[in-house]
Protein backbone atom coordinates (compact mmCIF):
# COMPACT_ATOMS: atom_id res chain seq x y z
CA UNK A 1 0.00 0.00 0.00
CA UNK A 2 1.45 3.59 -1.18
CA UNK A 3 2.13 5.26 2.10
CA UNK A 4 0.64 8.93 1.33
CA UNK A 5 2.67 11.49 2.39
CA UNK A 6 1.98 15.23 3.43
CA UNK A 7 2.56 16.05 -0.40
CA UNK A 8 0.72 13.38 -1.58
CA UNK A 9 -2.22 14.40 0.94
CA UNK A 10 -1.39 18.24 -0.59
CA UNK A 11 -1.86 17.33 -3.98
CA UNK A 12 -4.97 15.07 -3.34
CA UNK A 13 -6.63 18.53 -1.51
CA UNK A 14 -5.59 20.86 -4.35
CA UNK A 15 -6.81 18.06 -6.89
CA UNK A 16 -9.67 17.76 -5.16
CA UNK A 17 -10.45 21.58 -5.40
CA UNK A 18 -9.14 22.29 -8.30
CA UNK A 19 -12.78 21.67 -10.02
CA UNK A 20 -14.25 23.98 -7.80
CA UNK A 21 -11.92 26.39 -8.63
CA UNK A 22 -12.88 25.61 -12.06
CA UNK A 23 -16.79 26.08 -11.56
CA UNK A 24 -16.40 29.42 -9.86
CA UNK A 25 -14.02 30.11 -12.13
CA UNK A 26 -16.74 30.31 -14.95
CA UNK A 27 -18.93 32.26 -12.22
CA UNK A 28 -16.45 34.87 -11.83
CA UNK A 29 -16.13 35.49 -15.56
CA UNK A 30 -20.23 36.00 -15.91
CA UNK A 31 -20.37 38.11 -12.95
CA UNK A 32 -21.17 42.02 -13.52
CA UNK A 33 -19.34 42.97 -10.10
CA UNK A 34 -17.97 41.32 -7.13
CA UNK A 35 -19.15 41.69 -3.46
CA UNK A 36 -16.46 40.31 -1.16
CA UNK A 37 -19.28 39.80 1.94
CA UNK A 38 -21.28 36.91 -0.98
CA UNK A 39 -18.05 35.67 -2.25
CA UNK A 40 -16.79 35.22 2.03
CA UNK A 41 -20.18 33.43 2.43
CA UNK A 42 -20.03 31.45 -0.62
CA UNK A 43 -16.39 30.50 0.27
CA UNK A 44 -17.03 29.19 3.52
CA UNK A 45 -20.07 27.16 2.37
CA UNK A 46 -18.48 25.37 -0.24
CA UNK A 47 -15.17 25.11 2.41
CA UNK A 48 -17.61 23.19 4.59
CA UNK A 49 -19.94 21.38 1.91
CA UNK A 50 -16.35 20.01 0.96
CA UNK A 51 -15.27 18.91 3.77
CA UNK A 52 -18.14 17.53 4.61
CA UNK A 53 -18.91 15.44 1.59
CA UNK A 54 -15.14 14.00 2.02
CA UNK A 55 -16.42 12.76 5.53
CA UNK A 56 -19.28 11.45 4.36
CA UNK A 57 -17.60 8.91 2.20
CA UNK A 58 -14.54 8.12 4.36
CA UNK A 59 -17.37 7.30 7.01
CA UNK A 60 -19.69 5.33 4.73
CA UNK A 61 -15.93 3.27 3.48
CA UNK A 62 -15.36 2.42 7.01
CA UNK A 63 -18.71 1.32 8.40
CA UNK A 64 -18.64 -1.16 5.38
CA UNK A 65 -15.46 -2.01 6.27
CA UNK A 66 -16.51 -2.14 10.11
CA UNK A 67 -19.47 -4.18 9.11
CA UNK A 68 -17.13 -6.63 7.58
CA UNK A 69 -18.18 -6.88 3.88
CA UNK A 70 -13.87 -6.37 3.76
CA UNK A 71 -11.83 -7.89 6.04
CA UNK A 72 -9.23 -5.29 5.28
CA UNK A 73 -6.09 -7.51 6.48
CA UNK A 74 -6.50 -10.68 4.16
CA UNK A 75 -3.95 -9.61 1.75
CA UNK A 76 -6.28 -10.56 -1.37
CA UNK A 77 -9.08 -8.00 0.19
CA UNK A 78 -6.24 -5.61 0.26
CA UNK A 79 -5.65 -5.84 -3.19
CA UNK A 80 -8.96 -5.82 -4.03
CA UNK A 81 -9.75 -2.32 -1.98
CA UNK A 82 -6.25 -0.82 -3.81
CA UNK A 83 -7.71 -1.71 -7.26
CA UNK A 84 -11.18 -0.18 -5.97
CA UNK A 85 -9.33 2.76 -4.57
CA UNK A 86 -7.16 3.21 -8.62
CA UNK A 87 -10.43 3.14 -10.08
CA UNK A 88 -11.74 5.85 -8.29
CA UNK A 89 -8.69 7.62 -8.83
CA UNK A 90 -8.18 6.78 -12.60
CA UNK A 91 -12.05 7.03 -13.02
CA UNK A 92 -11.96 11.34 -11.88
CA UNK A 93 -9.05 11.77 -13.72
CA UNK A 94 -10.10 10.70 -17.07
CA UNK A 95 -13.39 12.83 -16.04
CA UNK A 96 -11.18 16.13 -15.53
CA UNK A 97 -9.24 15.07 -18.91
CA UNK A 98 -12.77 15.30 -20.59
CA UNK A 99 -13.58 18.56 -18.71
CA UNK A 100 -10.52 20.23 -19.88
CA UNK A 101 -10.94 19.24 -23.35
CA UNK A 102 -14.70 20.64 -23.14
CA UNK A 103 -14.53 24.70 -24.52
CA UNK A 104 -17.48 26.88 -23.27
CA UNK A 105 -18.56 29.76 -24.65
CA UNK A 106 -19.73 31.92 -21.82
CA UNK A 107 -21.47 35.59 -21.88
CA UNK A 108 -19.31 37.38 -19.65
CA UNK A 109 -20.61 40.40 -17.07
CA UNK A 110 -24.47 39.03 -17.50
CA UNK A 111 -24.83 38.13 -13.78
CA UNK A 112 -25.25 41.26 -11.15
CA UNK A 113 -24.57 38.93 -8.28
CA UNK A 114 -23.77 35.84 -7.37
CA UNK A 115 -27.18 33.27 -7.66
CA UNK A 116 -27.94 31.40 -4.14
CA UNK A 117 -29.50 28.20 -6.04
CA UNK A 118 -27.00 27.96 -8.70
CA UNK A 119 -24.23 27.89 -6.40
CA UNK A 120 -26.36 25.52 -4.06
CA UNK A 121 -26.57 23.06 -7.38
CA UNK A 122 -22.67 23.71 -8.28
CA UNK A 123 -21.59 22.76 -4.72
CA UNK A 124 -23.94 19.38 -4.80
CA UNK A 125 -22.29 18.76 -8.31
CA UNK A 126 -18.74 19.48 -7.52
CA UNK A 127 -19.19 17.15 -4.01
CA UNK A 128 -19.61 14.21 -5.93
CA UNK A 129 -16.05 13.84 -6.71
CA UNK A 130 -14.91 14.58 -2.97
CA UNK A 131 -17.15 12.02 -1.81
CA UNK A 132 -15.55 9.39 -3.81
CA UNK A 133 -11.97 10.70 -2.82
CA UNK A 134 -13.27 10.28 0.49
CA UNK A 135 -13.92 6.77 -0.30
CA UNK A 136 -10.92 6.30 -1.94
CA UNK A 137 -8.63 7.54 1.09
CA UNK A 138 -10.64 5.19 2.92
CA UNK A 139 -9.75 2.08 0.96
CA UNK A 140 -6.04 3.94 1.43
CA UNK A 141 -5.77 3.50 5.41
CA UNK A 142 -5.37 7.14 5.21
CA UNK A 143 -6.29 9.33 8.48
CA UNK A 144 -9.06 11.32 7.54
CA UNK A 145 -7.78 14.57 10.04
CA UNK A 146 -4.86 14.51 7.59
CA UNK A 147 -6.93 15.43 4.56
CA UNK A 148 -10.13 17.25 6.01
CA UNK A 149 -8.39 20.47 6.79
CA UNK A 150 -5.83 20.96 3.96
CA UNK A 151 -9.71 20.07 1.87
CA UNK A 152 -11.66 22.81 3.97
CA UNK A 153 -8.54 25.60 3.62
CA UNK A 154 -7.91 24.78 -0.06
CA UNK A 155 -11.57 24.80 -0.74
CA UNK A 156 -12.42 27.93 0.54
CA UNK A 157 -9.02 29.14 -1.50
CA UNK A 158 -10.21 27.78 -4.52
CA UNK A 159 -13.45 29.51 -4.40
CA UNK A 160 -12.08 33.39 -3.64
CA UNK A 161 -9.28 32.59 -6.57
CA UNK A 162 -11.69 30.96 -9.40
CA UNK A 163 -14.05 34.23 -8.59
CA UNK A 164 -11.28 36.89 -8.82
CA UNK A 165 -9.48 35.32 -11.33
CA UNK A 166 -12.38 34.22 -13.80
CA UNK A 167 -13.41 38.05 -13.34
CA UNK A 168 -10.33 39.78 -13.76
CA UNK A 169 -8.57 37.03 -16.43
CA UNK A 170 -11.90 35.53 -17.56
CA UNK A 171 -12.90 31.94 -17.70
CA UNK A 172 -10.43 30.45 -19.81
CA UNK A 173 -8.16 29.82 -16.68
CA UNK A 174 -10.05 26.67 -16.01
CA UNK A 175 -7.90 24.63 -18.52
CA UNK A 176 -5.19 24.14 -16.94
CA UNK A 177 -6.86 23.40 -13.36
CA UNK A 178 -8.72 20.70 -15.27
CA UNK A 179 -5.29 19.83 -17.01
CA UNK A 180 -3.59 20.16 -13.05
CA UNK A 181 -6.24 17.88 -11.62
CA UNK A 182 -5.82 15.14 -13.97
CA UNK A 183 -2.27 15.05 -13.88
CA UNK A 184 -2.23 14.47 -9.89
CA UNK A 185 -5.25 12.33 -9.64
CA UNK A 186 -4.07 10.18 -12.34
CA UNK A 187 -0.42 10.16 -11.12
CA UNK A 188 -2.05 8.65 -7.84
CA UNK A 189 -4.43 6.28 -9.62
CA UNK A 190 -1.05 5.10 -11.71
CA UNK A 191 0.84 4.54 -8.61
CA UNK A 192 -2.17 2.74 -6.48
CA UNK A 193 -2.03 0.04 -9.54
CA UNK A 194 1.90 -0.28 -9.48
CA UNK A 195 1.23 -0.57 -6.00
CA UNK A 196 -1.25 -3.19 -6.40
CA UNK A 197 1.16 -4.77 -9.13
CA UNK A 198 4.14 -5.34 -6.68
CA UNK A 199 1.89 -6.80 -3.81
CA UNK A 200 0.47 -9.65 -6.50
CA UNK A 201 3.70 -10.24 -7.60
CA UNK B 1 -30.73 35.67 -20.82
CA UNK B 2 -31.93 32.46 -19.33
CA UNK B 3 -29.56 30.08 -17.53
CA UNK B 4 -29.51 27.88 -20.20
CA UNK B 5 -27.87 29.83 -22.77
CA UNK B 6 -24.94 31.28 -20.34
CA UNK B 7 -22.81 28.44 -21.31
CA UNK B 8 -22.41 26.18 -24.40
CA UNK B 9 -20.33 23.25 -24.38
CA UNK B 10 -18.07 21.95 -27.25
CA UNK B 11 -15.14 19.46 -27.62
CA UNK B 12 -11.72 20.99 -28.34
CA UNK B 13 -8.30 20.06 -28.98
CA UNK B 14 -5.16 22.27 -26.85
CA UNK B 15 -3.90 24.94 -28.93
CA UNK B 16 -0.03 24.75 -29.60
CA UNK B 17 0.61 26.89 -26.57
CA UNK B 18 -0.32 24.72 -24.26
CA UNK B 19 0.89 21.47 -26.28
CA UNK B 20 4.42 23.12 -26.05
CA UNK B 21 4.02 23.58 -22.26
CA UNK B 22 2.67 20.50 -21.16
CA UNK B 23 5.89 18.79 -23.26
CA UNK B 24 8.29 20.49 -22.07
CA UNK B 25 7.09 20.38 -18.34
CA UNK B 26 6.85 16.37 -19.15
CA UNK B 27 10.02 16.61 -20.56
CA UNK B 28 11.44 17.89 -16.93
CA UNK B 29 9.41 15.72 -15.04
CA UNK B 30 10.60 12.69 -16.85
CA UNK B 31 14.72 13.55 -16.88
CA UNK B 32 13.49 14.75 -13.29
CA UNK B 33 12.51 10.57 -12.42
CA UNK B 34 16.22 10.00 -13.68
CA UNK B 35 17.27 11.29 -10.48
CA UNK B 36 14.72 11.71 -7.69
CA UNK B 37 11.25 9.58 -7.33
CA UNK B 38 10.99 7.83 -9.94
CA UNK B 39 7.79 6.55 -10.26
CA UNK B 40 5.83 9.51 -9.31
CA UNK B 41 7.85 11.82 -11.29
CA UNK B 42 8.27 9.13 -14.63
CA UNK B 43 4.41 9.17 -14.52
CA UNK B 44 3.85 12.72 -13.92
CA UNK B 45 5.56 13.17 -17.48
CA UNK B 46 4.03 10.48 -18.86
CA UNK B 47 0.04 11.46 -18.43
CA UNK B 48 1.71 15.21 -19.17
CA UNK B 49 2.99 13.59 -22.61
CA UNK B 50 -0.37 12.19 -23.18
CA UNK B 51 -2.19 14.86 -22.62
CA UNK B 52 0.07 16.81 -24.82
CA UNK B 53 -0.56 14.38 -27.28
CA UNK B 54 -4.11 15.95 -27.91
CA UNK B 55 -2.38 19.48 -29.40
CA UNK B 56 -0.54 19.68 -32.55
CA UNK B 57 3.05 19.45 -30.79
CA UNK B 58 2.39 15.67 -30.76
CA UNK B 59 6.35 15.22 -31.60
CA UNK B 60 7.20 16.79 -28.64
CA UNK B 61 4.75 15.39 -26.67
CA UNK B 62 5.95 11.98 -27.95
CA UNK B 63 9.19 12.39 -26.99
CA UNK B 64 7.99 13.07 -23.13
CA UNK B 65 6.07 9.90 -23.04
CA UNK B 66 9.02 8.10 -24.95
CA UNK B 67 11.62 9.64 -21.70
CA UNK B 68 8.98 8.63 -18.90
CA UNK B 69 8.37 5.55 -19.77
CA UNK B 70 12.38 5.18 -19.75
CA UNK B 71 12.63 6.48 -16.70
CA UNK B 72 9.55 4.00 -15.26
CA UNK B 73 11.48 1.26 -16.41
CA UNK B 74 14.33 2.30 -14.74
CA UNK B 75 13.34 3.41 -11.68
CA UNK B 76 11.41 0.33 -11.46
CA UNK B 77 13.93 -2.63 -12.17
Amino acid sequence: MVIIESLEIIALAIAASLDLFAVMNIEGAMLYEIDKKKVFKVSIFFGSWMALSLLLGNILMNKIIDIGIFETKISTTRIFLSIVASAIFLGLGIRMFKKSLEEDNIFERRLESINTKRIALLATITSIDEFLIGIGISLMDMKLNTIIIPIFVISIASVIAGIYIGYHFGYEQKRKAYITSTVILLTVGILLVIDVLKMIF
Amino acid sequence: MTENNKVEKKETKFNDKTGKWLGWLAIIAAVIAFFWQPTAMSIIGIVLGIIGLFSPQRTLNGIAVAIGVIALIVGLV
